[in-house]
């Protein structure tokens, strides 16, 4: 652990990351003007904050309140663990005039808590709790550095951002054995090794897909002051940009950006890092590829001799949608054996992954067995997993989902009943329900028991439903 | 007195000409290429949710999305849900443009589109025939402390167009329609720097307004206006082009006003075709970069029909007077038949148009098809004008048939003549052909390059060099329609060679005696080619 900790450290003086972190700040800022917007900032980071202790809690409680699992709100943190968390931010000043030391200095502070409490590197967790440290600082600290603020500008839309890539991540999964736990963002330390399977491709993907997908967003809120509007690269002749040649797409600003954030996360130059570095560059073109192309006609008359075209986003599902049959598809590059850190072996890594799709999920190793549970690997296993039976507008994947989760595993289903009350006879208007009802009903879940466990405890159900699932295997 | 200068001009000295119109063309593609940037430009705005906390609906009071006088606001409507805001109490707000950007009169027009993100919920749904309506208004000011002033307060009526891409069960629940796009404000001049929109979806449910549109997630506004780079190479182009179509009008028609007689009706179309240039090619919208003149989009749009119009009448007259059968025509009356659609439907257009940017001068908001009765005007319209151009080019088509079949079947006597009248005749049809290609290639031009503009993605690049294939289209077919009215002008002109300067021309050693047999002949049809001429003789013959 000792080792892994220095190894850390030196990979952090390493120039790679630390220079594309610094070209950050190389965006024009005409922050100092514009006092008022950044009070609107620090609120958005405060949510950020919240972030972090949110999925540590999250953590201790998968698998064992299934039973409210219906459509939880999001929960928010107990403040003792968010206040714990600034206090350590605040605690180290750290030096904020330089950015470059800012920020390996935060890197270090990360790490060093970090692996004192079982997370490692080069993971999205740490780039949450490194965005969550900025925004303590951010509350707490109000003479920044430009160059700190143009950083901070993006920091919480990346948060968000890689925050909206898990909740999809989620979605996308919560019918499969692995249902993108909170540890998949630690990327499994525990033995000292980052895992480099299936489900890591595509949570690397999903990420950076949903901090591409935020920045762009939100440039078109008008949250940052220069999006698409690198006047550099529109201005033909002598540089009039803007009213030359207009702004490009806030896309590529979205990428540009996403891209020296999660990537410069990546900080070793082996193998993982080559795939994880690829998976990124997946869930970026995942979400150029499923824009749409619109057009708009306004010729003469409104006629198409003239017309506009402009790529729209799409909604942040179907990019999910789109990764995960990417992930179904994902490719294995067999790299892992004998693969030192020399220049040959790291020449050999560039020409594999740059021989493969820049579209297409990577993978170095099999995924483990999900259904067991792994304390080594940190995974849970499925063993009390709520699924899905004969629902009247399920989708065949999501029907198959007991068979899936608890059959396959070697566990029986267990239906359980719970009353629950629910507003229901809204009126609705385009925004904002008014006037609801409260109901009760009774639903019906299934969850995945031991068998034995199941024999055991016996009672709860009634016989009927008792004879008819020992019926199946 | 001789024919055309086509016809009394060396194959040589054609293909000179041909050589410098070929070049200018070339010049005129690469203006638009290289040098400008894309036509338009677009800006994405996603609309601010502002609360409206002083529950004040009637008093003006503007909602800022960012900056000094930003207002209160929420990031999802799931917070207004909690915090029990109303959907009344909620305004979107947008700014045009982007923070630390401004407008300018070089962007010409502004139009922007509206989308909403609505989602699918199996308990809010949105209803057949759902209509949106929405209370819009917009203002302007030129510097950023300033205030605001009104520009614009409508209230509008939208047709929801949407669909669910799934089909509607638990798996869509949460999933966005795919809406149409709603196109909301149309300006024709940009003369402020910054614009500001705000929207609201007033709920009423009484008068049923706004109940069965869904959820509504977002609102989306997309402006589109013209780049101020392609607004200058524009007006350049333009600047140049006017003078030189002016000075071959003005020679043009000197050379006619020389000749003993009368102008006859193909030389008064081909002059009529050059004002109708000049008249497009006049750049008026120089005006537009100082005063505010909304009415540019329109009168841009009127130009550009007469000018269509006209090419197209003269296509027909061309092609009537090159018909070398016995019937004399040389008056506009006995083209009714193929003019008359052309009119008709040029009108139809108008009256269209009228409806649609006429009245968008007095509102903004305004869009002929957010109503119903309003659509099937529009499409009534539309369709005449299109059954009008259908007409048109069935007699077109028709025409140049029955001129080819005449020329075939004059061909099939030319062995029979002199040597020299055979090479002349035949030089003769080489080149009124020769003409009809290239308005053939030119049309043609037009049609493939609309295409490739309307398929490919705007630009193409090579080795660093990239080609803005929209703005090389434009350029392109702008330049070359104009090159093709100079050409026309230059060739048809009367030509002043005398008899006695044919001789001279080494390429047509015609027989004066028998050129002068050949022309007196002819007493009724003075016309301006010697083909019609030929056609006239051989008829009489």
């Amino acid at each position: 652990m000792t080792f892994k900790t220095e190894e850390v450290s030196e990979q952090f003086s390493d120039d790679r990351p630390k220079g594309r972190l610094v070209s950050l700040t190389s965006f024009p800022q005409s922050a100092p003007q514009q006092n008022s917007e950044f009070q609107l900032k620090n609120e958005d980071e405060y949510h950020t904050l919240n972030l972090i202790p949110y999925l540590i809690e999250e953590e201790g409680d998968e698998g064992e309140e299934e039973i409210q699992a219906e459509a939880p709100d999001l929960v928010y943190p107990t403040r003792n663990i968010e206040w714990v968390l600034s206090s350590q931010c605040d605690s180290h000043t750290l030096p904020v005039t330089d950015p470059e030391t800012f920020l390996s200095a935060a890197k270090q502070e990360v790490h060093s808590r970090g692996v004192a409490s079982g997370s490692a590197a080069g993971s999205l967790w740490e780039l949450l709790l490194l965005l969550g440290m900025h925004s303590a600082l951010t509350e707490t600290q109000d003479h920044e550095s430009g160059a700190v603020y143009a950083y901070l500008i993006y920091s919480s839309s990346v948060a968000a951002g890689a925050q909206s890539g898990i909740e999809e991540c989620k979605y996308q999964f919560a019918w499969d054995r692995w249902n993108c736990p909170e540890r998949a963002l630690q990327l499994s330390s525990h033995s000292g090794l980052r895992s480099a399977n299936r489900e890591t491709a595509f949570v690397h993907a999903i990420s950076s897909a949903g901090v591409m997908y935020t920045l762009t967003r939100n440039c078109s809120l008008g949250d940052f002051d220069n999006c698409g509007c690198d006047d550099s690269r529109n201005g033909q002749l002598g540089g009039q940009g803007w009213l030359w040649g207009g702004c490009s797409d806030n896309v590529g600003f979205g990428e540009a950006i996403s891209k020296q954030f999660v990537d410069a996360l990546e900080t070793g130059q082996d193998a993982r890092a080559a795939m994880n570095l690829h998976n990124n560059e997946a869930g970026r073109k995942a979400v150029k590829g499923t824009m749409k192309r619109t057009c708009k006609c306004h010729g003469v008359s409104g006629s198409c001799t003239t017309q506009t075209c402009w790529l729209q986003l799409p909604e942040f599902r179907e990019v999910g949608t789109y990764l995960k049959e990417k992930y179904h598809r994902a490719l294995k590059v067999d790299l892992l054996q004998g693969a030192g850190n020399s220049a040959a072996s790291r020449g050999a890594i560039a020409e594999t992954f740059s021989s493969i799709s820049k579209k297409e999920l990577v993978h170095l190793e099999d995924s483990p067995d999900y259904c067991l549970e792994n304390k080594t690997l940190g995974l849970l296993g499925t063993e009390g997993r709520e699924c899905l039976k004969r629902g009247k507008l399920l989708s065949k994947w999501e029907k198959r989902s007991c068979r899936r989760l608890c059959g396959d595993c070697g566990l029986t289903v267990e239906e359980r009943r719970a009353e629950m009350v629910s507003s229901c006879n809204c009126k609705f208007h385009w925004c904002c329900a008014v006037k609801c009802e409260q109901c009760r009903k009774s639903v019906t879940k299934y969850f995945c028991v031991k068998k034995e466990k199941r024999e055991r405890s016996g009672g709860g159900i009634s016989r009927k439903k008792d004879l008819r699932l020992k019926k199946k295997p | 007195m001789a024919g055309a200068i086509i016809e009394n001009m060396s194959t040589g000295k054609l293909c000179i000409v041909g050589g410098i119109l070929f070049v200018f063309q070339i010049v005129a593609f690469l203006l638009g290429g290289l040098i400008a940037p894309n036509p338009t430009s677009v800006i994405h705005s996603t609309a601010t949710k502002c609360i409206d906390v002083q529950k004040n609906h009637h008093k003006t009071k503007w909602f800022m999305p960012w900056g000094p006088n930003q207002c209160e606001k929420i990031s999802s409507f799931d917070e207004a849900l909690k915090r029990q805001i109303e959907a009344n109490d909620i305004v979107f707000a947008v700014h045009i443009p982007y923070i630390s950007k401004e407008m300018n009169p070089w962007f010409q027009f502004m139009l922007s589109i509206m989308q909403l993100d609505i989602a699918f919920k199996s308990n809010n749904f949105i209803q057949e025939n759902a209509m949106v309506t929405l209370d819009v208004t917009m203002a302007y000011r030129n510097d950023l402390s300033g205030k605001w002033t009104e520009l614009a307060r409508s209230t509008e009526q939208r047709k929801l167009k949407c669909k669910l891409p799934t089909p509607k069960s638990q798996i869509s629940e949460g999933h966005y329609y795919e809406c149409d796009l709603i196109p909301l404000i149309e300006l024709g001049s940009v003369a402020h720097k910054y614009y500001l929109v705000n929207i609201r979806l007033p709920v009423n449910e009484r008068k049923k307004v706004n109940i069965g549109i869904g959820e509504i997630k977002d609102l989306k506004l997309t402006t589109i206006f013209q780049n101020g780079g392609f607004t200058k190479v524009w007006f350049a182009m333009k600047t140049f082009l006017t003078p030189s179509i002016l000075i071959i009008m003005i020679w043009y028609w000197r050379r006619i006003t020389m000749m003993t007689r009368s102008p006859v009706l193909l030389e008064k179309v081909i002059f009529a075709l050059g004002i109708s240039m000049t008249f497009i090619n006049i750049p008026v919208e120089w005006f537009s970069i100082g005063f505010n003149w909304t009415w540019m989009l329109l009168f841009g749009d009127i130009r550009q029909g007469i000018f269509y119009a006209m090419l197209l009448s003269f296509w027909i007259i061309f092609c009537g007077e090159h018909m070398m059968d016995q019937t004399e025509r040389n008056r506009l009356s006995r083209y009714w038949k193929q003019v008359g659609p052309i009119a008709f439907g040029s009108c139809c257009l108008f009256i269209f148009d009228m409806c649609e940017r006429g009245v968008q001068l007095k509102n903004p908001f305004y869009s002929i098809w957010a109503t119903d009765v309003g659509t099937e005007l529009a499409m009534a319209f539309i369709i005449v004008a299109g059954i009008c151009a259908c007409l048109y080019f069935g007699f077109l088509c028709f025409m140049v048939f029955q001129v080819f079949r005449n020329i075939s079947g004059k061909r099939s006597k030319l062995p029979a003549m002199s040597k020299t009248r055979r090479l002349h005749y035949e030089g003769l049809i080489f080149r009124f052909k020769f003409f009809m290609l290239v308005t053939l290639a030119c049309a043609a031009l037009s049609v493939i390059f609309f295409i490739t503009s309307q398929v490919n993605e705007g630009h193409w690049t090579w080795d660093g060099t990239t080609v803005q294939v929209n703005s090389a289209f434009f350029t392109g077919i702008y330049g070359m329609w104009n090159l093709y009215v100079f050409a026309l002008m230059f060739l048809y002109a009367p030509s002043h060679k005398n008899y006695g300067d044919d001789q001279s021309n080494g390429d047509l050693r015609v027989n004066s005696a028998e050129e002068l047999q050949l022309t007196t002949t002819i007493t009724h049809a003075d016309g301006p080619t010697e083909v019609f001429r030929l056609a006239g003789k051989e008829a009489q013959e």
